[in-house]
């Protein structure tokens, strides 16, 4: 028997809207179909990253070689095998130190890309976006915007002083009290948080909003299913 | 004095002498006879070790010489009868002291142990116990019986002498050297046809020490004794040529004049085995100790031939094993027999019986019983000096222990816990908003109350729009897809139209992933534009998707130096730098345009750090979550800019869309999504404004979590 395509549609559709309410189900609070699904998602999903990594990683980096080229290939993965073997060890509480290289080249070697990579990409780009709107001389901006552009770059740099300072915690003890920032750092501080209560606001807004559309998304997708059923496929 | 006659030529010598004159026969008895008024046993043990032993004179057993005498009052009495004038041995009188006189007594072993002998005792216990075999006294042997001569009961302990206790300690080695190259049991229980063969066909000479494998100390003794014993049927011999009427003694029949004594002992094979062992102790033994021997400095003056070295350190493991067994009863034996005597107390305390009974089970002195712990003397119990007891506090110091113990005490009471005043969302009015967002969603998607999508034009929009439009046709796009399928249809929304427009102009995209999802995602998400958009494009002709991206930040990092030896294969395993429009592409500066698509606001900033330097920044794209906005807008913002564009969430998508002229997925779920973030919000300041106002009503402040009031 072959399927048609119409009713796969309607097969995967209806498997959808019953996940879909099911999940909804959890408003009624934690019960076994809930659970049931969330288990399976992660199993699913478990499943699918091993093959993924079998088929992307392991395979092409180890297996292929080898076997394309055995020679050549066995000193292209010999470091790296060996490296991995020694993570075997790992598991072991006596021997775990032999494993201790494999995991330094590997922290190293992220935290060097990690490190290197921020200060690049991140750190200096965002002192120079916090500079340049004062450099007046080479604003490409035509003089009327510049004076936006200038403000504009005060409340940046007051937003990053701010909130830097909000994560000191330098304090001394005081004679009449317990520790406590000085006064000029709990200023700044208190000016800081809100500067960080409108981040972590837009960054909620954003998942707000991201959480909307699949709300909708999903209601479409009943929506789509009833209309199809009433239709008569 | 009488003059004494040679019991061997019955010449007559002076009486003053020892040694015939005539013949060199010992003259007088080697050991002492025991007299009436003599000390105890030990005193006669002594005085026989002491009797000096030559070695040509016979070592005569007290039976053997009582034996003789009544043979020699036999022949006497024959030779009066044929008219002899003198017998050949001196009529004496019967010594009833002697030990054998008390092998026909019916007096227990106890009353006259101190004058027989132990081999002798040993004789006569057994006889005591008469009903057993001979073979369950062979059998007994095996688990490791004390040897009659490590026997150390009373009779055995008398005979020690107390000179030299060093001669006792070196009795285990010398006995127990024969074991390995003798026969035990032939030389402790010879056959009859043997012992009289041997008895019979050596003739009394001096034996050499050296002649033999055995040692001399082994082997010298019993060479005497053999010649006593041989000396006998050849007296008779020599009484018969004289033609006196003595008993027939012939070769090998000694064994036939068996004492009335041991005619009362049941067993034919005993009385043949145990005379010959008892009677005559067996030569290993009888050599154990020679009695010339007394210290050990007399010991150590005799030069012991070199194959008794080399026996000795062969055996030498297994005498210590012997030894080892063989020591811990012997100390039992002399504890009992210490008690015995009265030198111990029968009744001991329960703990020094403990402690007696105790074995020691590590150490050298593994093994033995009743060691004396060593503790008691070191740590001995002393009572502790009163000053040391007593603390000096004052009265400060007493109070403030005093606090301190309480609030000890208080800390450990329980306290009961605040009840929360953080509210608790209903389920009634968890599902009561759940139902009002629903209706709104399902209103906005069925009546479309708004008709008309975002009219303004974002900057983002504007410059991805820019680079699109800059793209030459059928141009390679990298692709980078990091989501997870629960943000799929808000990156669907924000991608469709600008996928949907490089569709048009026929791009061909290369796509990877970050996470092991992506891949997935990928291509679930350009099937989707191509099929919302009515496009026809395919996987293999409309993109090519190299698979998951290892290694985090350093593979990013790798990935964009050298793409082809970082991911050579597709997903599908195909070769994918082999195909035609890939020919030109070696690095991500190849690419005319890359576009990375994500939700995650870490892996966006990370995909900017790893790509700086890389790609040109007007060549980079970001279409991102409407929650990544606020992360990557610095970039965007910078000046210089560190990114072409940034399209976030749904309503970058519905701009594009609009102002692309296609409307699509973003267009159709706008309305929806509109009203439902209406609804939404309109919730959220309602149910702030409720709170704020229960607030004032209850007339205190709202609490906060954490704090109580």
């Amino acid at each position: 028997m072959t399927l048609e395509f119409p009713f796969l549609d309607l097969l995967g559709g209806a498997i959808g809207v019953l996940l879909t309410l099911l999940v909804f189900s959890s408003l009624f609070g934690d019960h076994f179909l809930v659970r049931l699904i969330f288990y399976g998602y992660v199993g699913i999903m478990a499943g699918f990253s091993v093959v993924i990594t079998f088929n992307s990683v392991i395979f092409p980096l180890l297996f292929q070689p080898i076997l394309e080229e055995p020679i050549d290939g066995m000193v292209q993965v010999a470091i790296p095998l060996l490296l991995c073997g020694l993570l075997v060890f790992k598991v072991s509480t006596r021997f775990s130190w032999v494993g201790d290289l494999s995991l330094a080249f590997l922290v190293g070697a992220g935290l060097a890309a990690l490190v290197g990579g921020a200060i690049r990409g991140t750190l200096m780009p965002q002192i120079s976006a916090v500079i340049s709107p004062f450099d007046l001389e080479r604003s490409s901006l035509p003089p009327e915007e510049r004076l936006p552009s200038l403000v504009q770059g005060f409340v940046i740099l007051l937003g990053t002083v701010t909130t830097l300072t909000y994560f000191h915690f330098g304090a001394r003890p005081r004679a009449s009290g317990p520790l406590r920032r000085q006064e000029w750092i709990e200023t700044l501080s208190w000016i800081g948080q809100f500067f960080i209560a409108f981040a972590l606001g837009l960054i909620f807004a954003g998942l707000l909003k991201a959480g909307m559309v699949a709300l909708v998304e999903r209601v479409q997708a009943l929506l789509n299913f009833v209309i199809t059923l009433q239709r008569g496929f | 004095m009488e003059a004494q006659r040679c019991p061997m030529c019955g010449q007559a010598n002076p009486p003053h002498l020892e040694v015939c004159q005539y013949c060199q026969a010992r003259l007088k008895p080697l050991w002492v006879e025991p007299s009436e008024g003599s000390g105890s046993a030990v005193e006669d043990g002594i005085a026989r070790s002491k009797a000096p032993l030559e070695p040509d004179e016979p070592l005569v057993p007290e039976w053997l010489r009582t034996d003789r005498m009544q043979i020699d009052e036999g022949a006497s009495f024959n030779a009066e009868e044929l008219g002899q004038e003198e017998p050949l041995f001196p009529e004496e009188p019967l010594d009833t002291d002697d030990f054998l006189g008390g092998m026909f007594s019916d007096e227990p072993l106890g009353d006259q142990g101190e004058d027989v002998p132990e081999w002798l005792r040993s004789l006569r216990e057994d006889s005591a116990a008469a009903e057993r075999p001979l073979q369950s006294a062979k059998s007994a042997d095996q688990d490791l019986p004390i040897p009659f001569w490590l026997d150390f009961d009373e009779g055995a302990a008398e005979e020690v002498p107390p000179q030299s206790p060093s001669a006792i300690e070196k009795v285990p080695p010398f006995k127990e050297q024969p074991f390995e190259d003798i026969d035990i049991d032939s030389a402790i229980f010879p056959s009859e046809q043997e012992a009289g063969e041997k008895l019979t066909s050596e003739e009394p000479r001096a034996v050499s020490p050296f002649e033999t494998f055995e040692p001399f100390l082994f082997t010298e003794q019993p060479s005497q004794l053999v010649e006593d014993s041989t000396s006998e049927p050849e007296a008779a011999e020599v009484s018969s040529k004289e033609g006196k009427t003595s008993p027939p003694a012939a070769e090998g029949d000694w064994m036939s004049e068996i004492p009335p004594w041991l005619e009362t002992l049941p067993g034919e094979e005993w009385m043949e085995s145990e005379t010959a062992e008892k009677e005559i102790p067996p030569e290993f033994l009888q050599g154990a100790v020679p009695p010339f021997v007394e210290t050990d400095e007399e010991l150590s003056e005799i030069e012991f031939p070199a194959w008794l070295d080399q026996v000795e350190r062969s055996i030498e493991p297994e005498l210590d094993t012997v030894i080892e067994s063989l020591t811990p009863p012997a100390v039992e034996r002399l504890t009992t027999m210490e008690e015995e005597k009265g030198e111990v107390p029968k009744e001991r305390p329960e703990a020094l019986l403990e402690e007696e009974d105790a074995v020691e089970m590590v150490g050298p002195l593994h093994g033995l019983r009743g060691v004396l712990p060593a503790e008691p003397l070191v740590a001995e119990p002393k009572k502790p000096s009163k000053a040391l007891s007593e603390l000096l506090l004052t009265d400060k110091q007493r109070a403030q222990a005093e606090l301190f113990l309480r609030m000890i005490e208080e800390e450990g009471k329980p306290q009961p816990i605040p009840p929360s005043r953080r509210a608790k969302p209903h389920l009634l009015w968890r599902v009561l908003i759940f139902l009002v967002l629903f209706a709104a969603a399902a209103v906005g998607l069925v009546l479309r109350p708004f008709s008309s999508a975002p009219q303004e034009l974002s900057v983002g929009v504007f410059d991805a729009m820019q680079a699109v439009n800059q793209l030459p046709a059928e141009a390679v796009v990298f692709l980078v897809v990091d989501i997870e399928g629960s943000d799929f249809a808000e990156m669907l929304a924000t991608t469709n139209a600008l996928l949907d427009q490089m569709m048009i102009k026929g791009a061909f995209f290369v796509v990877v992933s970050a996470n092991q999802t992506g891949a997935l995602q990928a291509d679930r998400l350009l099937r989707e534009v191509s099929r919302l958009n009515g496009h026809k494009v395919q996987p293999s002709s409309g993109w090519l998707n190299l698979g998951y991206l290892p290694g985090g930040v350093a593979g990013m990092q790798a990935f964009a130096q050298s793409l082809p030896q970082i991911l050579p294969n597709t997903v599908d395993g195909e070769a994918a730098w082999q195909d035609k429009r890939l020919q030109n592409i070696r690095s991500l500066a190849d690419f005319p345009l890359v576009i990375v698509i994500t939700e995650d606001s870490t892996r966006a900033r990370q995909w900017i750090e790893q790509l700086k330097g890389q790609v040109s920044e007007a060549r980079l794209v970001f279409a991102v979550s409407a929650q990544v906005e606020p992360v990557l807008r610095p970039y965007y913002e910078a000046n210089p800019r560190h990114i072409q564009s940034v399209l976030a969430g749904i309503r970058d998508g519905a701009i594009y869309e609009t102002q692309s002229a296609r409307p699509g997925w973003a267009m159709q779920l706008w309305d929806a999504y509109t009203l439902t973030a209406l609804v939404a919000a309109g919730l959220i300041i309602l149910g702030a404004l409720v709170y704020f106002l229960i607030g004032l009503l209850v007339g205190r402040k709202p609490p906060v979590e954490g704090k109580t009031s």
